[in-house]
């Protein structure tokens, strides 16, 4: 992670100028660089380069104009890479471009009928819908990474997130992502302490809870937490 | 860093370089590095370009005498810089697609080893 990290910061910078970060909640693995600028976690060895973003209220951009995201990303050495099976896209360094290493994904809180990806012509962006992303959207807080403001979700509620999908995973090796999940989550609570984050997750009810309650425990027998 | 966690970063670095890979691999197979050449047939100049296709070398007829020969060589250039940049790009990412599946190998190994 730590070789990307140039390049991921220049990019918060161009996301940044352009105004989009005010719309973007970072999510996945990379929000822990962003906690490890402020809070004591502990120094984690991993490296991926795959960063995802989810978007504040998708909805708003389904017309233009807006803020030329695709634009920018085509600028800096991105190219748009579609699904073989989905509508989906991301964004994967262009064959010419040097320097760019990242891979950079779009998502959002599936509407009640709209389980496909959705084109965002206001960013010129395809966003993919993912459960329970509201989870994260409405506890987003700013921080700041090397001097950029961005927003990534409370530190717990990201944690308790990341328990609750881990009983999500599907497909080959999901008990290998699944752990990967749990493992993320443990870098927060070895910092935050198990009751905070039992504390975040209680206000939720419904499937995400069942989901937290089950990964905990796996939790509780395999890092005797 | 647990074994499980290990084996799935490595394994996702490995299907993001996959991918990139087979994204200049179709970049270089639609934009082939391109020559200009021209050719004197009874005093009259005609302008070619010459590529290769699969395994055959492909030339283009561009046009004679009024043909923009330097404003066409210097798109040539540049067209042909990116190829270049592409291929240094594809040779760099296969020695760390083989490096990631050398690492991946070793540490599902590990796992295999431990869970047993």
């Amino acid at each position: 992670m730590f070789e990307f990290e140039k390049e991921f910061a220049g990019l918060l910078k161009e996301f940044y100028k352009s105004g989009a970060l005010e719309h973007l909640v970072l999510i996945g693995s990379w929000c822990l660089p962003v906690y490890r600028e402020h809070y004591p976690i502990v120094r984690f060895t991993f490296t991926t380069s795959d960063i995802d973003f989810s978007v504040q209220r998708p909805r708003a951009f389904k017309s233009g104009p807006g803020i030329p995201l695709h634009g920018l990303l085509i600028q800096l050495g991105y190219v748009p890479k579609a699904g073989i099976l989905s509508k989906a896209e991301k964004y994967i360094p262009a064959p010419d471009a040097e320097g760019t290493n990242l891979s950079i994904e779009f998502l959002c809180e599936p509407g009640r009928d709209e389980g496909e990806p959705l084109r965002l012509p206001g960013l010129g962006i395809v966003v993919s819908p993912l459960s329970y992303q509201k989870v994260l959207l409405d506890n987003a807080v700013t921080l700041t990474y090397r001097g950029i403001p961005l927003k990534v979700p409370r530190p717990a509620m990201w944690a308790a997130h990341k328990i609750a999908v881990s009983q999500l995973r599907e497909g080959r090796d999901h008990e290998l992502k699944m752990i990967k999940d749990l493992e993320n989550a443990m870098v927060v609570m070895k910092w935050l302490g198990k009751e905070k984050i039992l504390l975040e997750a209680g206000q939720f009810k419904g499937k995400f809870s069942r989901f937290f309650q089950k990964g905990i425990r796996l939790m509780e027998t395999k890092y005797e937490i | 860093m647990g074994l499980e966690a290990n084996v799935v970063y490595l394994e996702e670095e490995i299907a993001n370089l996959q991918e990139r890979i087979a994204l200049i691999r179709s970049f270089m197979h639609a934009n082939p590095s391109v020559s200009i050449y021209r050719r004197s047939i009874k005093g009259k100049v005609y302008y070619y370009k010459k590529y290769r296709k699969g395994d055959k070398s492909v030339s283009e007829y561009l046009g004679g005498s009024e043909f923009d020969f330097k404003g066409a060589s210097k798109n040539v250039k540049a067209e042909n810089e990116k190829v270049k940049k592409a291929k240094v790009q594809l040779a760099k990412l296969k020695k760390e697609l083989q490096a990631l599946k050398r690492q991946a190998r070793i540490a599902r190994k590990a796992f295999e080893h431990v869970r047993v």
